[in-house]
């Protein structure tokens, strides 16, 4: 498939790609280990694998960012410390205690909340398994109000310091993609979700369902937790999650947010 | 796989379920080694699908923030790094969906694999024209960031069979349960991917 692969008994390109790999036949491997043409192609190979893998390396901090976002996440549970952050969590422990007061409070009064959807469970994990909401930077990566950490010293393993939990507002214009089994309904699903009077467009091309939508904060909240009932999957961290109100700063009043969601299928694969 | 590799393997399938294990009992400490063994390889998969470093921590980030909330219920006989790799791989495509979706007028869709080939998928085939935004151009060196750019612009499903090698304990067998494909359409796609990508960069 190579023009570089012209020498009379050379395997194919893919073999000796394979090779690389620790994938080929035998008898390839014999041939290409002792041939200078195919030693070539194989050097060539293992300089781009060097570039892709390097060009792929995770930042540093980013074991230290995961764990404070699952703490984050935990805003029901009691704030206990996880012990391998160590002693520097201490001290922020009273933050997390008077933030996760708040969340139970703006819960309370913001009321009307969805039962949580259930979901069944399937014999094997799958995306299904794992919930629908998720936490994870919005539109502005180093807001201070999110939960990131920053390592002391750069290294995975040091104490870290944990800014504490902040309610955030949602941005002027918030993009979902969600997940469902079928899109047949998603247009009747959303129809019955929307307040009334809510201006809302749809379209619909090969690869799923786009929908528009002008609705004010709180409006988007229920949106989002009616869609999450209906058995769609949230695949996007962006605020609001599904039945997560104790993680938004409600504005309340009537501005306007610009709603863009996208419905793919989840079965194509 | 030779026998130090499998061997290799099979220990760390085992720390995994020793760890799942403990983090049900309550112990959190496991959670952060899982988290610490196995969040590089998550963020791999993620930046090779979405090819930019935002998206992918974002990615990486809510991958284990929902095994963290659905790790009580895992099955212990269940590999913990499979299922991993299948969230990594499905929020990382829906981002990667999403943000092609927005600027999808700059795309440029075609109906076939790329000629030559003999990829049995039919699924069609997004060639992205986008570039990667100004800020990632500093973050790497130069021969890095050329290989980012093509990466980005391979087909979609070349380019998720190349990212799924570089996490190296992936075998052929393993990337094709991931991607839901034959183990001879993950061979000529990784080599496809590898042929694309170094007559691009002249290597
Ligand atoms: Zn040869």
């Amino acid at each position: 498939m190579s023009e570089n692969v012209e020498q009379t008994g050379c395997p194919s390109f893919d073999s000796i790609s394979a090779y690389l790999d620790g994938e080929a036949e035998g008898q390839e491997t014999a041939h290409i280990e002792s041939c200078a043409h195919c030693q070539r192609i194989l050097a060539s190979l293992r300089t781009l694998d060097e570039v892709v893998t390097r060009s792929c390396q995770p930042p540093e901090g980013l074991s230290a960012r995961i764990l404070a976002a699952c703490s984050a996440d935990r805003e029901t549970a009691s704030p206990t410390i996880i012990p391998f952050w160590g002693r520097s969590l201490v001290r922020y422990a009273a933050a997390i205690v008077v933030t996760l007061g708040l969340a139970f409070a703006v819960k309370q009064t913001v009321g009307g909340t969805s039962p949580d959807h259930a979901s069944p469970t399937p014999p094997s994990p799958t995306i299904a398994d794992v919930g629908t909401g998720g936490i994870g930077p919005d539109s502005n990566p180093i807001d201070p109000g999110m939960t990131r950490v920053v390592s002391a010293d750069g290294g995975n393993t040091a104490p870290v310091n944990v800014m504490p939990v902040a309610k955030r507002l949602v941005t002027s214009q918030v993009s979902h993609v969600w997940g469902g089994k079928s899109l047949d309904r998603v247009e009747k699903d959303l129809s019955a979700q929307l307040p009334e009077g809510a201006k809302w467009g749809l379209t619909r091309d090969n690869a799923g369902v786009s929908i528009q939508a002008s609705l004010t904060d709180e409006q988007l909240q229920k949106l989002v937790n009616g869609i999450h009932a209906q058995g769609y999957d949230l695949f996007s961290p962006e605020l609001p999650q599904p039945n997560q109100e104790e993680r938004v700063k409600f504005l309340g009043g009537s501005k306007k947010i610009i709603y863009q969601a996208r419905f793919v299928n989840v079965n194509d694969n | 796989m030779s026998n130090a590799l499998a061997e290799e393997r099979e220990r760390s399938i085992l720390e995994d379920r020793e760890l799942v294990e403990r983090f049900k009992r309550g112990d959190q400490s496991a959670f952060a080694r899982l988290v610490d063994k196995h969040s590089a390889k998550a963020y791999q998969i993620a930046y090779g699908v979405v090819a930019n470093r935002e998206d992918a921590e974002e990615v990486t980030q809510d991958v284990f923030v929902r095994i963290h909330r659905a790790l009580p219920k895992f099955r212990g006989d269940a590999e913990f790094t499979t299922w991993m790799y299948r969230i990594a791989m499905n929020l990382a495509r829906n981002k990667y969906r999403w943000n092609k979706s927005r600027g999808s007028q700059r795309n440029v869709s075609i109906d076939a694999p790329l000629p030559g080939s003999d990829d049995d998928d039919g699924r069609h085939i997004d060639l992205a024209e986008t570039d990667l935004p100004p800020d990632e151009r500093n973050q790497v060196d130069e021969l890095e960031q050329q290989a980012l750019e093509e990466l980005y612009k391979l087909p979609e499903l070349y380019r998720e069979a190349l990212v799924l090698r570089n996490v190296k304990e992936l075998s052929y067998e393993d990337i094709s349960a991931l991607l839901g494909c034959k183990l001879g359409t993950v061979k000529s796609r990784i080599a496809r991917a590898r042929d694309e990508l170094r007559k691009r960069l002249g290597l």
